[in-house]
């Protein structure tokens, strides 16, 4: 369920930094174990806070996956396009490989809320957006299908261009290979 | 190295309680036998799942035992929770929590251990619900006039002075009266004042502040503090050494006191229940009581009385504690013969409830299930000479465990064991041997 609250993202990234403060050095080690607690109970809230302090000592891919979620719960979704580009760019199957099962991808939960709600439509960019994000993890094609919508509502946003175009030379790829086989 | 996590497998495969750790995506990676038998999963069913869908307690989502280790920075012990097993039956379970690090102290998963509650829960249902009076078996003339008491001073914060022999029930007495009275949500201390020296008794009850003695390298809050708003048991208060007997009487008259080393004065709302084997008049006469504590204690005397004095109980008792230890050892049995409750009713019982407890947990053991014990079964200093007509039931017929349990039961005293058995001690000492004992 999207955790987006009445605060603008402005207000959300300071409040992150505050708390990001007051955590002591000794606690960070406990952050990893501590963000995947929160991450498989859905809190991801106080899931992103423990990973991103953990990602300061340990740039795991698994602790990236699971931070690119969380921004999107929390309306974070500079961060989580930054992220995600970051990751594909260096391979695509790092998010399209998922196992959502034995890593209790939340995904698919959470697109079936987004889809089902009374307030889905597809022209709202960040919810295309996020669909786009979340679909990635479970199945690469409608994944494209929701970012060439965002695509369309806003053509200015670079970075979201170019992972539409990753995506879209996977599922040609993938197009491709099954021809072939 | 691998042999050493070899012989550390081997180990926790020995323990009665299950053990599993989960590694930092809370994955079980260890999972041993007892985890096995009490859950009913096998291992290679387990390992590798997200410990919250095996288990599917109701702390897995609220409460997780390893988050609240990692949120907080201690171990968890004793937690009391329920999961469920392969069949979907409930198991009530005690949890105990910690983290697993590497050599760099970095979190690389936890360990939690857990023992099954079931047989101890169904005792204490059973304890709390098939007694006459809040755990107190008894339906004799003198009991049931300690029954009135209680009832009458509920509502009251007297001070309570119980006196009986040993193994009379005086505890439980000071339980039914917490129990009754307004402070049941409150604390319940017990304290036992005979067992600890002087300076310590005093650290105990009252707290001491850091440097106080040589030992005390922290301040340690007393009973009597930690007990404030509720209730304190003073056992054995007539053991008490004549300086803190006075220390006692100002917590008595205005309720105050000094921790060890300190001078700062504390005033604390603790109502007192003070308990005694020992003869008071003779304690005061010779000077090792004061007369003032006395007369501030004895607001409220409840005198317990002998098992010997209330015989009619014993029928009732034998029937409570043979139900208790058929739980407790997973035995059946419907009752004992008539000879054994001819020997009930015979024997004096110095040691009182107790005495007799001991007896029937005795029999328990040595008995085979789905039976009447015999009365051959009991105790040598209670069936005296009798011979037990029955093909016997003892020697080569006691199990390797229960063997082993009365040798526990008589400190290893082989002499006495197989004397109990009616054998020689060379043949105690043959079958030993033979299972692998010595």
């Amino acid at each position: 369920m999207l955790q987006h609250n009445a605060l603008s993202h402005r207000k959300i990234t300071i409040k992150l930094i505050y708390l990001r403060h007051s955590y002591c050095a000794s606690c960070l080690d406990m952050s990893e174990m501590l963000g995947n607690f929160y991450f498989h109970q859905r809190k991801f809230l106080s899931a992103q806070r423990q990973l991103e302090q953990s990602l300061k000592f340990n740039s795991s891919d698994s602790i990236k996956k699971k931070l690119i979620i969380c921004y999107t719960q929390s309306g974070l979704f500079n961060e989580a396009i930054k992220m995600l580009h970051d990751l594909i760019n260096r391979d695509i199957n790092l998010i399209t490989k998922t196992k959502i099962k034995e890593e209790n991808c939340p995904c698919a939960d959470l697109i079936y809320e987004i889809e089902n709600s009374p307030n889905f439509t597809r022209d709202d960019y960040e919810q295309m957006l996020m669909l786009g994000i979340l679909w990635l993890y479970c199945d690469i094609y409608k994944s494209k299908f929701y970012f060439s919508l965002a695509c369309e509502l806003n053509q200015s946003d670079n970075l979201v261009l170019k992972i539409f175009n990753m995506i879209s030379n996977c599922v040609n790829n993938n197009l491709n290979n099954n021809s072939q086989s | 190295m691998l042999k050493e996590e070899a012989t550390t497998n081997e180990v926790l495969d020995s323990l009665a309680e299950g053990v599993f750790t989960v590694d930092n995506n809370f994955k079980i990676n260890f999972f041993n036998e007892a985890a096995e038998k009490i859950t009913g999963r096998s291992r290679k069913d387990v390992i590798g799942n997200f410990c919250k869908d095996i288990f599917k307690s109701e702390l897995c989502s609220s409460k997780c035992p390893i988050a609240t280790v990692l949120e907080k920075g201690k171990s968890v012990f004793d937690l009391e929770s329920q999961i469920q097993n392969s069949n979907g039956d409930i198991i009530p379970i005690r949890i105990n929590a910690a983290l697993i690090r590497n050599k760099s102290s970095e979190p690389t998963g936890g360990v939690i251990s857990f023992r099954d509650m079931s047989a101890y829960k169904e005792i204490k249902k059973y304890l709390e619900h098939q007694t006459q009076f809040y755990g107190i078996v008894g339906i004799s003339k003198p009991i049931r006039e300690i029954y009135s008491l209680i009832t009458e001073i509920a509502n009251t914060d007297a001070t309570v002075f119980i006196y009986g022999e040993t193994g009379t029930g005086k505890e439980m007495i000071a339980d039914a009266i917490h129990s009754t009275s307004n402070r049941k949500n409150k604390k319940f201390v017990k304290v036992n004042c005979s067992v600890l020296p002087p300076q310590l008794l005093a650290s105990e009850l009252f707290g001491h502040s850091k440097g106080a003695f040589t030992d005390a390298i922290k301040e340690r809050v007393g009973r009597f503090e930690f007990a404030d708003g509720g209730t304190i048991l003073l056992d054995e208060v007539a053991e008490m050494p004549l300086q803190m007997q006075l220390q006692l009487l100002r917590v008595i008259q205005v309720g105050t006191f000094e921790r060890l080393g300190e001078s700062i004065t504390r005033k604390v709302d603790v109502r007192i229940i003070a308990s005694t084997n020992i003869k008071l008049k003779d304690a005061i006469e010779n000077g090792s009581f004061r007369e003032d504590l006395f007369y501030r204690l004895n607001v409220i005397p409840i005198e317990v009385p002998p098992l010997r004095c209330r015989k009619e109980d014993i029928p009732l008792l034998v029937s409570h504690f043979l139900k208790k230890y058929s739980l407790y050892y997973k035995k059946d049995f419907s009752d004992f013969d008539n000879k054994s409750y001819e020997i009930f009713s015979q024997y004096d019982w110095p040691g009182n409830i107790r005495e007799l407890e001991n007896a029937i947990e005795y029999a328990v053991i040595r008995s085979k299930s789905n039976e009447t014990i015999c009365a051959c079964n009991l105790p040598g200093h209670l069936k005296g000479n009798f011979k037990c007509t029955k093909v016997s039931e003892v020697s080569g017929d006691v199990s390797n465990s229960d063997l082993l349990k009365l040798l526990e039961t008589n400190h290893w005293n082989k002499t006495k064991v197989a004397k109990e058995l009616g054998i020689n001690r060379s043949t105690l000492w043959r079958k030993l041997k033979s299972i692998g004992v010595e």
